[in-house]
């Protein structure tokens, strides 16, 4: 998994944002004003189309980072 | 062998629009989430109304409807997770509002949106063991009575709503491949954990507390749904589901005419629907007018989906029921 391929999924999974706008240390659940649940959804989604995986919805809620989430994932694919 | 002989549904007078919620939510963006999930209105009861009202109404609708008395019925199955008493049965009760004789069977069965698949499955069962000729499948809910006022998210997404059904014996077999699933290791994704025996306490169900997800707060005593987790389950089980039906049919997705499934949200949906490969048009919506109605979504969509698509006969129509317990099921209808 690349990790900036990952970041351009997930901004284009929630919308709203500009492209290129959010990084892999950006702390989602603070900096981006809407953040709600649609939005984990939406994140929960695109990992489940684009990787063809799935990562439990409470630990994407305790992640900090987009790095975090990105990690998730990469250890539920392996 | 059993087949569908109509379905009416029943939507309570009080309609919840886009822009009352905004009103009451206003610094929430209420339009670009209902924009989302699907749903411009929902439609709930008032103070006075309950799940057998509602069934009431649908179930006379539909003796209007096909012209049939209510003393052709054999038997009652409802369907519902917010009945008027713990006891008596609600169906008992219905027994004798809709004048379905005393010889007929009738029984509460309590599940939420896989409960029609669970009740086209009893009703066929009973036909085809020589227990009944005539089923009346009533489902019916009040979820508005169980969601906290400041609970957006879920007075977003779910509506009250009553649809009944008639099943009867027939020389066609209509409804066929059953498949059924549950893990209860989901209860507590969705659950109303106050009311019951376990938790009697209901000075505690009056506290407020804090749902992680939604950020929300909410009383202990109203519902509480882990939407995340639960999308989780359905990207699960779902495409399995589907293609067990199919299996059991020996079909393949080209052969299915139409997919009716319970109406948790659209986007919940079309993510399952691009994931599995099916085809737009083959895919019925139903819930822009009346959100999430839990039990009765499949049954109004499918009255709609029979009214306005083409469908010929012998065309195959799947449906497919997943939602609180956890519990799914599915099954084929050949119209």
């Amino acid at each position: 998994m690349d990790l900036h391929k990952f970041v351009s999924n997930f901004e284009s999974a929630i919308g709203g944002v500009k492209p290129g706008s959010l990084n892999p240390k950006t702390a989602f659940h603070s900096e981006i004003e809407y953040w709600d649940s649609l939005a984990t959804l939406s994140v929960l989604a695109m990992i489940d189309m684009e990787y063809n995986t799935s990562i439990r919805a409470d630990e994407l809620i305790e992640c900090n980072t987009i790095e975090d989430v990105f990690n998730l994932a990469n250890n539920s694919q392996d | 062998m059993s087949e569908i002989k109509g379905i009416s549904y029943y939507l309570p007078k009080e309609i919840i629009t886009n822009d009352q919620l905004s009103e009451l939510f206003p610094e929430w963006s209420v339009q670009k989430i209902a924009d989302k999930v699907g749903i411009k209105n929902r439609y709930i009861v008032d103070n006075d109304q309950c799940a057998s009202d509602l069934a009431f109404e649908a179930a006379t609708k539909l003796f209007d409807e096909l012209n049939i008395k209510p003393e052709s019925i054999d038997f009652l199955l409802l369907c519902t997770q917010s009945p008027d008493y713990f006891l008596p049965t609600t169906a008992c009760l219905l027994q004798n509002r809709l004048g379905i004789p005393t010889t007929a069977g009738a029984l509460d069965f309590n599940l939420g949106c896989s409960g029609f698949i669970y009740g086209l499955s009893l009703a066929n069962s009973l036909i085809k063991a020589g227990e009944a000729k005539n089923v009346l499948l009533i489902t019916a809910e009040t979820y508005s009575k169980f969601i906290d006022a400041r609970d957006k998210g879920n007075r977003t997404i779910f509506g009250d709503a009553a649809a009944a059904c008639l099943v009867t014996k027939s020389d066609r077999d209509q409804i066929s491949s059953f498949v059924y699933g549950t893990d209860g290791t989901g209860g507590q994704n969705l659950i109303v954990k106050y009311g019951g025996m376990r938790n009697r306490n209901a000075v505690e169900a009056d506290e407020d507390c804090l749902d992680e997800e939604s950020g929300l707060l909410h009383r202990k005593g109203t519902l509480e749904m882990k939407g995340a987790e639960i999308f989780n389950f359905t990207i699960k089980v779902v495409p399995s589901t589907v293609s067990k039906i199919l299996d059991k049919a020996g079909l393949t997705i080209d052969d299915i005419s139409l997919f009716v499934f319970h109406q948790a949200n659209r986007y919940i949906l079309e993510h399952l629907r691009k994931k599995m490969g099916i085809p737009e048009e083959k895919f019925y919506y139903f819930m822009e007018d009346c959100g999430n109605t839990v039990s009765s979504t499949i049954p109004i969509a499918l009255h709609h989906a029979l009214k306005e698509k083409n469908l010929n006969s012998g065309d195959k129509i799947m449906l497919l029921g997943f939602g609180v317990g956890y519990s799914w099921g599915g099954c084929l209808l050949t119209v």
